[in-house]
């Protein structure tokens, strides 16, 4: 089981951060508090910034520095324009999908009660 | 003063720390990592009330629950990607490029199995180059594009014999 559920949150993390960036411009502490009261995905700061760099380097993300009154400059976190396209078509498809297993299951369920 | 300069040196000590751990990771991606965890850990300490003056006390605080250093190493996205790709992309499209040179300027001089040789060479090794980059995406379109060449010349060949 344990396995199963590691596969399953590490393919949905870049899906999760998207989806929070999208919500509103946040910055990085933020963001990690929002995903960690996620229990089930049950994040990290070394979990959410080396996937946020990533998303940043392919172009899905951007940086946006604004002064600090205290210690270095704070960095807001957006969606670019093919970040929004990506999590458009992303949230599609888990849309797609959450609906076929939910099929799956109701008629699994149907089956085991005749 | 020297309080600030404390709760400061744990900050830097703690970034150090990280970096030591992302040796392999390419320069770009550990100097952005790095500047997100500094904000971060000020971030934190902001919410603490303890932006303006931070203690030694409050910065041992946030680093004590936040990932230990080595954590960052394990993490795939920060070791360096497949590259190759692009010169997978390249030889594929540069051979295309001379063997199409070849055939114009050769016509009526050269045999047309010159042209084809350096064609179809070209195009097995980037086709090689590219699916041992295959987790580069630029790997993948390079053996999408050789491959595909390949099998329209072959197939004019075929029937124009």
């Amino acid at each position: 089981m344990r396995s199963w559920v590691t596969q399953i949150r590490k393919g949905l993390l870049d899906f999760c951060v998207l989806n929070a960036i999208h919500a509103r411009e946040t910055y990085g502490y933020e963001l990690v508090q929002h995903l960690r009261a996620v229990e089930q995905l049950s994040v990290t700061e070394s979990t959410v910034y080396p996937i946020l760099n990533r998303l940043r380097e392919d172009g899905y993300v951007k940086v946006r520095l604004s002064p600090s009154s205290s210690g270095p400059p704070r960095r807001y976190f957006c969606l670019t324009a093919l970040g929004r396209h990506r999590l458009r078509e992303m949230n599609a498809y888990w849309d797609g999908l959450g609906e076929a297993i939910a099929g799956l299951r109701a008629s699994a369920r149907k089956e085991s009660q005749t | 003063m020297k309080r600030d300069q404390d709760a400061g040196a744990a900050i830097q000590r703690y970034l150090r720390a990280v970096a030591a751990h992302l040796e392999s990771a390419p320069d770009a991606s550990k100097r952005e990592l790095l500047r997100d965890l500094e904000s971060h850990i000020y971030e934190a300490l902001e919410a603490r009330g303890a932006g303006e003056d931070p203690q030694p006390a409050d910065v041992e605080e946030v680093l004590a629950g936040m990932d230990p250093p080595e954590s960052f190493a394990r993490r795939s996205e920060m070791r360096p990607r497949p590259a190759g790709g692009a010169w997978a992309l390249l030889v594929s499209l540069g051979t295309v490029a001379f063997a199409t040179a070849i055939l114009l300027l050769g016509l009526g001089v050269l045999p047309f199995w010159i042209p084809l040789a350096v064609f179809l060479a070209g195009q097995l090794a980037a086709l090689a180059i590219g699916v041992a980059a295959w987790a580069d995406p630029l790997g993948k379109a390079a053996v999408t594009v050789s491959a595909g060449m390949t099998v329209c010349v072959v197939l004019v060949l075929i029937f124009s014999v």
